[in-house]
Parts: C-alpha cells; structure tokens; sequence
C-alpha cells in the first residue's frame, strides 16, 4: 500500500467571473520514505494540490470536484473535519511558501510550536515546551530565543522555525510547497540542506513543491512535471533527467535553464505563455506552444502513456509507441 | 489601492466609466442615490409639491394623527407635518452639503500641504489638528455653535469646522503614500511646479478615500445639525429643519409619537442613503478593498 | 498631552470670547442698569484683556480650579465632579454593549462571509450608523417606556434606569464597531499565518479566538476609543433625551446661560478623558502587538537585534554542519 496515492483529482475556483481549473485530473502515487518533486510554474496547480491534500482549499470558491486522496489506505476525502484536523499537522504537515508570512506575528515562537505539539502529543505544557526547545534546536536556532516574536528573526530563520512546527509531531508525510522561493539564495542552499539531512534523520515522506530543477535533482526520488493543472510527465529522478523520451514540455523546461558544462549563447525559453486557466483549450493544453502539435493535438486531450517501467508521458506523441 | 489608481490616473474619463459601472451593479447604493435624488427634487420644488405652506397654522385641525388633508397629521399648531418635511428638506440637505464643502476645502487644503510640505509646517498643522480632535467632534460643534449663535450659517460653520480634521488626515496620510511613488518622482524630476504637481497629480489620486468621506460626512453633518437643533441650539423655529421639528415635538411626543417619528424618518432615511451612496463608491472606486 | 489639553484650553478660550452674548445681561436679566452690569463684568472678570483672562484660567486650571459658576456661585470643578460619574458609567455601559454586541456581530460575519447572516447584520449595521441617536432614544421611550412601560423614561438612578439610555447609544456603537469589527477580520482571516493554524489541526474555534481574533484587535479596539469619545460628547445630546442628570446635561444649561466657566469646564473634562482613554488605548497596542512593544522599548532593544543580526550567519552555518 502506497503511502499517498492520488486518483483523478480534479479542483476547480468557482469565482464569479468564471471557473478557474486549477487541478485536472490529477494521479499520483507516494510510496514511504520517497521524495516526489513537483515542477512547473506558478499557477500551474502544485499549491492547489498540496491544499488539496490538506484539504485546506480556500472554500469558497475552491472545490473539489473529482477524485480520491487515499492517505494509508484511507480516502481524506470521506473523513470528518474532526478526524482530519488529527491528520493535518500530525500525520501529514505542510510547510508554506512565504516564512515572512506564515508565522502569527502575535505569538510568540514558543506559543506556535507548542500549539501543534499539545494538538496532537498528549504532553503536559512543560513537556511541550520542552519539546519545542528540541525541534528549534534541531533546525538550528538557539533554544534561548523561543521567547521571542517572529518579528525578531530573519526570513531564513523564519522559515526554519516553520519547519520546526511541521516537523514537531513527525509526520509520515511532510509537503514542502516552495519551502526557499522567499529567501535569499545563500540562505536557501542552507535551509535545503538541512531539511535533507532532517528528512533522512526523520525518515518522513515529502512532497516538496518547486520550480527550481536544481533542488529537485538534489532531493528527489520521483518527479512530476506539471502544466496547466495537469502532470504532463511523471517519472524517476532518472527518467526525467536522464531519460530518452520526454513530453514536449519537459524539454522546454530543461532548455530554459542555463547548463555550466555547455557553452550557450542563449538560453532557449518555452514561447508562448501558459493558457488561462479558466479557459483552456480543448485539445492538449500545451498544444498552443508545442511545436509538434498536428491537427489531432488540437482537439483530442492526450492520456498518460507508459514508455518505460513507471515513467508516464502525457502526449500523443507516445500514443504508438507506448 | 495606490497602484491601481495609479495605473488609472493617465485616462481619468475610462476610469469615471468604470467607477460608475461597477456603483451601477451595487443595487443598494443605487437605491441610495435615487432617494437622495428625490429629496433634492422635493426640497427644490417644495412650494410646489407641498401642500400647505410651513408656517401656515390652523388652529381647527391641531393635532391630526392621519386624515386626507395631512397625510403625516399636524402638529399642535396645526401646521402640515408633510409640508414642514419637505421645506425641511432644503434646510437639512443644504446644512449636509455645504457643511461637508466646508469641512472638505479647508481640511483639504489644510491636509495638502501638511502633506505636501511637510517639515515644521506640518508638525504646526497636525498639532493643531490634534488639539482640535481631542474636542469630541459634537462637542466641538456645539461650542461653536454657542460661541457664534443660533442660525442656518452658523450651523453650517459650526458642523463644517467640526469635521475639518477629519478631511484633513485623511488628504495627508493618503499624500504621503502617493508622495513616495515614482511618477511623483518623476513629475519633480521633469521640473514641474508643486501646485501643477498636488493639482494634476496628488489630488486626483488621493481623491477616492475624500469622496467617500464626504459621501458618508453628509449623512454625519445631517445628524450633528439636527442634534444640535434637538439641545435647543442651531436652526431655531418655526425654520422647519428636521432636528428641530423633532425637538419641537418631544413635548408631545409621549401622546403624539408621530410628531418626532416622521422628522426622525426622514433623517434617518436621507443618512442612510448618504451612508449606501459612500459604501457603494467605496466598492465601486477600488474593488480590491470590497467586503 | 498636557499641551494638548493647554490647546484645547486655548481654543475653547478663543471661541467664548467670540461669542456676541453677554453673561452680564443673561444673569441680572434685561432690568439691570448700565452701572450694575459693568460691576458685575468687573467682578466676573470679564473687562481683562483675552491674554490676562487666559493666564488667569491656566494658573488657576493648573491648582485644580476651573472657575465659579455664574448660576450657583458654586466652584465649576465641584459642580462637574458631582456629575462625572454619571456621564462615566452611562458612556461606559454604552460602550460596554457596543464592544460585545459590534465584535461578535462583526466576527460572525467576517467568518461566515457573504452567508444570509453576514448581509443581515451588515444591512442592520448600516441602518445603526444612519439612525440619529436622540430620535433612537426617543423610540425606545415610546415603545418600551410608554408603550409597554418596562422601563422608567428617564433620570439614571438604578440598573432599571440604566438599561434604555446605554442599550440607545450601545447599539449605535455596536453599529460602528461591527463594521470595524467585520473588515479587520476579513483582512486576517485571509493571511497566510491562518492558514499555517488551520494545517496544525486546530479547530475552527481557536483559529478565530486565539489566531484572527488577536490580530485584527488593534483597528477594533481603535474604533472602541472613538465610539468612548463619541459617547462622552454625545452625553450632551442623549442627556438630553433620558434627562440623565450628568455633564452633558449640566453643559446644556450652561451655554442656555452663558455660563462659560462651566462650558469650559464641561468640554475640558470631556476632552481630557477622551483624551485619557485614547492613551490607554496606545497602551494597549503594545499588549497587543509585539512588534508595537520593541517600537516603544527603543535603543536597547535595536542595539540586540543588530547583535543577533551579526551572530545570525554564523549560526546557520553550525546548522549546516
């Protein structure tokens, strides 16, 4: 049994000025111990995917259409709120994109992580705060300053004492949704490294959400490459990096960044921009910028397609060879 | 709210258009406005529309609850209470608006250049705003209204005076903020003058928060001139001010309720109509900000 | 705020001596001869210059003197003393139904944004901000006093008296605050460190109470100090309508007679509590938001954050190793 396994989502923003579809059938699988990457950019639907598991889409206007999110067996989706707030923060914790903003500005550090520890540990409040000044520790903050006010930490330290509390009460799956997009690049380089070193330690299963390939290559074991709210390639950290075949899009992606060991005069950027999400074409949503797409990728949505052992591409362009 | 002004400032017809496009949709505002527009109507054709003159008294018919010949009854003079209302209309809607102009051009020139300049001008100005705002503004106004007298200008002085400060921060706070953008920058870089620069540019974006403050401030100037005609001060009768019918007719009212019901309504009714109007310009001048 | 009050002071001063009436003719009435009224001016006080009259006030304000009244010949300061408690509790239990009323309504409907709740209580409040206090008052006589006779009409001598004049201003408050109330919490509950609460697994309850609750408290309590400053001026118009024998009402006779010693007395107490109030209310922003607190606690605390600052990179660095 997989630790997480995703069927069909499908979530759309039902606003008023139309329907945004944020997440379209979407299949993934987590299986204990893994790393999965998600890639792609912004409002390609990686957020909404991790609210989604969270079952925290913002309700209205997200709603989940379709779909099943089976966590050890067990669909969250059918679960009491009751039952899935023991869930969220113990059994599965999320870290947020923005440190700046993720931390109540009047708590003190101490309050907010021994909130989720007294949630889900049954602990006495010394025991809690004794606890907490442990997990500060392990991220690397002296535990003097748990007193203090999030105001009075940098954003790096911000971000490390996110982690402290979703990692309080180790949690079989931790989601990272851009954990080092808000912070400078020296800082990210460091907070990357100490969140491997502490899932290897901890052994927690992660779903760590970035567009950065890099971290991904450091990181992962699985990755999936979305577009659109759609995981157009999915693979091993192998497969995508050093496989054969890729979706059009998975290409693009890699000719966008800069290679240290080819000398390049120009980088070669995807043309075009991502479709509206609340109008997207009728046949492959990448259709418009792919420069394989014949008459049939207009008006037929591909299907996932095997080519090698775990490694789904979502192309037409697969369709007879797979 | 500053950037989106900001974007819109170079085409300020479209954004007109758009403003009223979105009040248009806010069906409670508009309710709002047309009832403000009736009561102009009334107040500018209240010799025509109303049935009696204010002042005309009849002793054979005091007291009338309800009959053909008065619909909203009479009072203990037996003048018609509807006829009364609808004068009142031109005392109580002039006291509103010109009390908010006042309020609005002093405030406002006082808050542009305490914004504006800034320095020991400002520190003057603002502590003198201060002072002025430790003073609750009824209180304020009341005094003033004793200090000058009673009277239809006075009133008006008094209420507009009151509410200078008001106008005043609001026009400064949002001059600050549009002071540290770049095409402020960039009109003082290419040398334009500081009047050319609040006029053409400060002023119109600090507009919206002003206009929906003195949308609201009518309503407010309403009630503070009728309170003050309530405590005996202000408009004096026979005027036909709707505070002061209500004044007058809080010696009857325990028996004859409709005597400060009716005067009440009407002011009640022409807030609130301000009060929709400023809500929906709100909404409608920077939609980011509805709730 | 002591050369705020001075201001105030001043100001009150300035628009007295503007003021056309004469207390001289109001006390000894139209009969007076020319002699009489110049004696009393003399002796009133009133022929000094505006500046001697000033100082005089300010020296005397200063050893807790605010002048005789001209009516009762008493000192103002006792006189107003007497009745401050009065106008006190009414402001105060008006304001009290204000805050509890104005924020659970504005919570409620912050949380249940846009529901058929939300617009009632939003439509109500906009009906509170619009309807004239005095005329609310004079309703609720009508309806609950001579109506249905539940309560007493006026005068403020007991629970019985208190409940119609507080729940009048009360509810206009609450008007007020909910609106306040309302937007704050719509800013919060949309911020990022709401939804880092909601995915520690707490409940919705505490999200409210203990996470947006706390936040959004500084525009609301804001808005409290407003609506005790407005209730403490409106004393002199609700005064009226319950015939509460407090300042207000002491202030209402007071200009009807000229007698500015208590005017002036009347407005500087109101202005100073006001005044008091928004201090504490300063204050408070401290206990309520930290980052308030460092503002406040100055040098010192700077001087540690730089320090910490400097100390920062090498830490990082010890974590990575």
């Amino acid at each position: 049994m997989s630790l997480l396994d995703i069927k069909n989502l499908t979530i759309h923003y039902e606003t008023d000025a139309g329907c945004v579809e944020a997440v379209n059938d979407v299949n993934l699988k987590l299986e204990k111990g893994e790393t999965l990457g998600l890639v792609g950019e912004t409002g390609a639907g990686k957020t909404t995917i991790a609210l989604g598991i969270m079952r925290l889409v913002p309700d209205p206007p997200g709603v989940i259409k379709n779909g099943e999110i089976f966590f050890e067996g067990k669909d969250l989706r059918t679960l009491r709120e009751k039952d899935m707030r023991k869930i969220r923060g113990g059994r599965i914790s999320m870290i947020f994109q923005d440190p700046m903003t993720s931390l109540n500005p009047v708590k003190t550090v101490e309050e907010q992580i021994t909130e989720v520890i007294r949630l889900h540990q049954k602990l006495s409040k010394a025991e809690a705060e004794r606890k907490a000044c442990e997990m500060l520790e392990l991220v690397g903050i002296n535990a003097e300053r748990i007193t203090d006010y999030p105001h009075q930490f940098s954003g790096g330290m911000k971000q490390r004492v996110v982690i402290a509390i979703a990692l309080a009460c180790n949690p079989e799956l931790l989601i990272a949704d851009e954990p080092t997009t808000a912070l400078d690049v020296t800082i990210q380089a460091q907070v990357i490294e100490m969140m491997i070193k502490l899932k290897n330690d901890l052994q927690t299963s992660m779903i760590l959400i970035t567009h950065d390939l890099g971290v991904v290559a450091e990181m992962c074991d699985k990755v999936g490459i979305m577009y659109a709210g759609e995981i157009v390639e999915y693979g091993t950290l192998e497969d995508i990096f050093d496989g054969e075949q890729h979706h059009p899009y998975t290409v693009g992606l890699f000719g966008a960044i800069p290679n240290l060991d080819v000398e390049t005069d120009r980088l070669t950027p995807i043309e075009g921009l991502m479709p509206d999400p609340m109008n997207l074409p009728e046949g492959c949503n990448f259709c418009p910028r792919c420069k394989y797409a014949d008459e049939h990728c207009k008006t037929a949505n591909p299907v996932s397609h095997e080519v090698g052992e775990g490694h789904f591409i979502k192309c037409h362009r697969f369709a007879k060879e797979g | 709210m500053a950037n989106n002004t900001v974007k819109a400032a170079p085409k300020k017809n479209s954004q007109a258009k758009e403003v009223w496009r979105r009040f248009k949709k806010n069906k409670l505002a508009v309710a709002g406005l047309v009832i403000i527009f009736i009561l102009i109507i009334a107040a500018i054709l209240a010799p025509v529309i109303a049935p009696y003159g204010y002042d005309d008294q009849d002793y054979s018919a005091t007291l009338i609850r309800f009959s053909k010949e008065h619909l909203l009854g009479t009072d203990n003079l037996g003048r018609d209470i509807l006829s009364r209302l609808l004068y009142g209309s031109r005392v109580s809607l002039t006291i509103g608006f010109i009390s908010v102009g006042i309020g609005l051009v002093i405030g406002g020139l006082v808050g542009a250049i305490s914004g504006y300049y800034g320095g020991v001008l400002d520190d003057i100005l603002m502590r003198i705003v201060d002072i002025i705002m430790a003073i609750p503004s009824i209180i304020l106004a009341i005094s003033i209204c004793a200090a000058l007298g009673p009277g239809l200008i006075n009133t008006m002085i008094a209420v507009g005076i009151s509410s200078i400060p008001n106008y005043a921060r609001i026009l400064r706070s949002s001059i600050l903020s549009i002071k540290q953008q770049e095409f402020v920058e960039a009109a003082t870089a290419i040398g334009a003058s500081d009047a050319r620069i609040i006029a053409k540019h400060i002023i119109p974006n600090s507009l919206s928060g002003l206009i929906v403050q003195a949308s609201m401030g009518v309503g407010r100037a309403i009630i503070s001139a009728a309170s003050m005609s309530f405590v005996g001060l202000g408009i004096q009768p026979p005027n036909p001010e709707w505070g002061a019918m209500l004044s007058f007719g809080r010696t009857y009212f325990r028996d004859y309720g409709y005597m400060v019901l009716y005067p009440g309504l009407f002011i009640f009714i022409a807030v609130l109509s301000m009060n929709l109007i400023g809500d929906g310009l709100r909404d409608a001048l920077d939609p980011r900000l509805k709730r | 705020m002591i050369p705020v009050m001075l201001g105030v002071v001043l100001v009150i001063f300035v628009m007295l001596s503007l003021s056309p009436g004469d207390p001289a003719v109001q006390m000894l009435g139209p009969d007076a001869t020319p002699e009489q009224l110049e004696e009393l001016r003399d002796d009133l006080g009133l022929n000094d210059p505006f500046l001697v009259r000033y100082v005089k006030y300010v020296w005397n304000l200063l050893h807790g003197d605010l002048g005789t009244s001209y009516t009762t010949k008493q000192p103002v300061a006792k006189e107003i003393f007497e009745r401050f408690p009065t106008t006190l509790l009414f402001t105060t239990l008006a304001c009290i139904v204000g805050a509890i009323v104005g924020i659970l309504f504005g919570i409620v409907s912050a949380v249940k944004q846009y529901t058929w709740f939300d617009n009632v209580s939003r439509v109500i409040a906009l009906i509170g901000i619009s309807v004239p206090s005095f005329w609310l008052g004079l309703m609720f006589i009508i309806w609950f006093s001579v109506g249905l006779g539940w309560f007493p009409s006026s005068g403020f001598y007991g629970p019985k008296y208190w409940v119609l004049p507080s729940l009048t201003v009360g509810l206009v408050q609450a008007s007020n605050v909910m609106r306040q109330t309302r937007s704050a919490m719509l800013d919060v509950v949309r911020q990022d460190y709401i939804r880092t609460a909601r995915a520690k697994g707490q409940s919705e309850m505490k999200v409210i109470f203990s996470h947006e609750l706390p936040n959004a408290l500084i525009p609301i309590v804001t808005v409290l100090g407003m609506q005790f400053g407005r209730g403490m001026g409106g004393s002199i118009i609700s005064e009226q309508v319950f015939a509460i024998p407090g300042i207000g009402m002491l202030m209402t006779n007071a200009i009807g007679n000229l007698n500015y010693p208590v005017v002036q007395g009347g407005v500087l107490v109101i202005a100073l509590s006001f005044s008091i109030v928004n201090l504490l209310i300063d204050i408070l922003y401290a206990f309520i938001d930290p980052r308030i607190k460092s503002l406040y606690s100055g040098k010192k605390r700077v001087r540690k954050t730089k320090n910490e600052f400097v100390r920062e990179p090498g830490k990082e660095s010890a974590a990575n190793g």
